[in-house]
């Protein structure tokens, strides 16, 4: 999934002080699930900014509505109704969504109201981890099922680095060393001959590297 | 123009090196560093010049090098994986060499959270033990890490960064294993200040034939106070023991103390099997490193 958390609410105070009438949208799927950006937090969000406006002796209307996914057309289309009866929106949903949204509504001014973080899990109630960077070349089975681009601060392939004690990262003693882990499993599994290769030179080219990424599916053309 | 390494043809002899690490000015002037070069002139084989240590802005090695050369010093120079992309890494190698500097040290580099920059964009394209396959290539297979012919090949004596100290131990000498066959002549530690630990380090190295004929430079640095050896203890990637910081605490002069502790480890690791040679971290402290050395 992706993981988003709802932006301070002083900086979307700030970002929609000039308008009195705003529609606060939420997306159904991923900043649902983790709390951030879903129907729920889209109603706190528009009474918290409805009363801090009154607070300033000023008044604000909001509209909300969440769809299913707002990272695809036909479901931010519905926004089109209320989208229309206000001067400007906040998507709650991820920066997908958020750009799908400002896409559909080129009129109106768009605000992030959460910060997107990072496509993972969560690892227990209240604690979501991160899991993959969409490199584009998949190398989980080779690093027993443990990304070391998301979870290595150092992306290495040949770990771990001169930095590692204790199992924990050097970037951040709270972190573990995704290379220590990896090293950990291999060796229970036998396959500590794997780690011993050299992991040749990597395209990153695949990644956010090459330039912004498009798939194309002819097969799934119209 | 291609380098000839000094510290190659030493170690070749079988002659123990010394190399004193120099700190590096953190302004646009050469003045200090040619202070700290004057304090060890003709006492030391080599310089060694780290690359951006900590993660914190100095002067560019690379100047600094071609600085000490003409001087009169031969230079080790760092090369980490943090600052440089692998078209960076390549060209910096052939400038390196062409400028004559004979030594490079790949490391993997202190993350750019450590230090003083926090906001900094990674790197990381090639890690330490590509980073010395592709400088390999290019010197004796005359070829770029994308195939391309080089046209001088760039003479240079290569070192990989190592550390006894971090984890997992046991897999240390294989990591080292995977840089000397990437190419690694020679490897360079952390500073040494668990001899113990170190000594299980050179144990488990020495039992893989491949790496009984790679000298090992052992890393020394002198403490100075009880403060910065408990500094160092925090220090990723390091061991300070608590007796060493104990000997300093119950010592009038801890400066003093921090010599002698010093000296000892260098006694020790002299007499280590595969151990050639000392690089002493001392970057700005080095009027202490002649008395270390004699
Ligand atoms: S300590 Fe481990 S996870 Fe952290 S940068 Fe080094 S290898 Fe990567």
């Amino acid at each position: 999934m992706i993981t988003a958390v709802r932006k301070p609410l002083n900086e979307i105070i700030e970002m929609v002080a000039p308008y009195e009438k705003i529609l606060v949208t939420g997306c159904g799927t991923c900043v649902t699930i983790d709390y951030s950006g879903g129907a729920k937090e889209a109603a706190i969000l528009a009474s918290q900014l409805r009363i801090a406006r009154r607070l300033g002796g000023k008044k604000l209307e909001t509209l909300e509505q969440t769809v299913e996914r707002q990272c695809e057309w036909e479901f931010v289309k519905e926004f089109t109704d209320h989208a229309a009866e206000c001067q400007a929106i906040i998507s709650m949903a991820c920066g997908a969504g958020i750009q799908t949204v400002a896409a559909a509504f080129p009129d109106k001014p768009v605000f992030p109201g959460v910060n997107t973080r990072f496509v993972g899990m969560p690892q227990k109630q209240g604690v979501w981890e991160e899991r993959c960077i969409c490199c584009g070349n998949c190398v989980l089975h080779l690093t027993g099922g443990l990304c070391p681009f998301a979870r290595c601060a150092k992306t290495l392939l040949n770990g771990p680095c001169e930095g590692s004690q204790d199992g924990k990262c050097e970037v951040n003693r709270e972190l573990d060393c995704v290379w220590q882990q990896i090293y950990d499993i291999l060796k229970e599994k036998g396959r500590l001959a794997d780690l011993q290769k050299i992991f040749p030179l990597r395209d990153w080219s695949t990644g956010e590297d090459g330039g912004y990424r498009i798939t194309v599916r002819e097969d799934m053309m119209l | 123009m291609s380098a000839n390494s000094g510290l190659k043809k030493l170690l070749e002899k079988g002659e123990f090196v010394i190399i004193a690490g120099i700190g590096i000015p953190r302004g646009a002037d050469f003045k200090p560093l040619e202070e700290r070069y004057k304090l060890l002139e003709k006492k030391v084989n080599a310089f060694y010049i780290p690359d951006n240590p900590g993660a914190n802005v100095y002067l560019l090695g690379l100047a600094a090098a071609v600085h000490l050369q003409k001087l009169g010093g031969e230079t080790l120079l760092e090369l980490n994986c943090r600052d440089r992309n692998r078209i960076a890494i390549q060209s910096s190698i052939l400038g390196t060499a062409a400028l004559g500097i004979p030594n490079l040290l790949f490391s993997t580099g202190d993350h750019q959270t450590l230090g003083n920059f926090r906001g900094a964009k990674r790197v990381y394209d090639v890690d330490l033990t590509q980073a010395i396959q592709i400088a390999r290539g290019m010197r004796d297979e005359k070829k770029f890490s994308n195939g391309e012919e080089v046209e001088q090949p760039p003479s240079v004596f290569i070192g990989a960064e190592v550390n006894p100290f971090a984890d997992p131990l046991e897999f240390r000498p294989a990591l080292m294993a995977k840089k000397v066959e990437a190419g690694a002549d020679f490897v360079q530690t952390r500073a040494v200040f668990d001899l113990e630990r170190f000594g299980k380090w050179i144990k488990l190295v020495r039992q893989q034939k491949p790496l009984q004929k790679i000298p090992i430079l052992a890393g020394i640095m002198p403490l100075v106070s009880v403060e910065h050896a408990k500094a160092l203890q925090e220090a990723p990637g390091m061991i300070v023991p608590d007796s060493l910081v104990q000997r300093l605490e119950s010592s009038s002069k801890p400066e003093e103390e921090g010599i002698k502790v010093a000296k000892e480890i260098i006694n020790q690791v002299k007499k280590m099997e595969g151990v050639r040679g000392i690089v002493l971290h001392a970057g700005g402290m080095e009027s202490l490193i002649p008395q270390l050395i004699t």
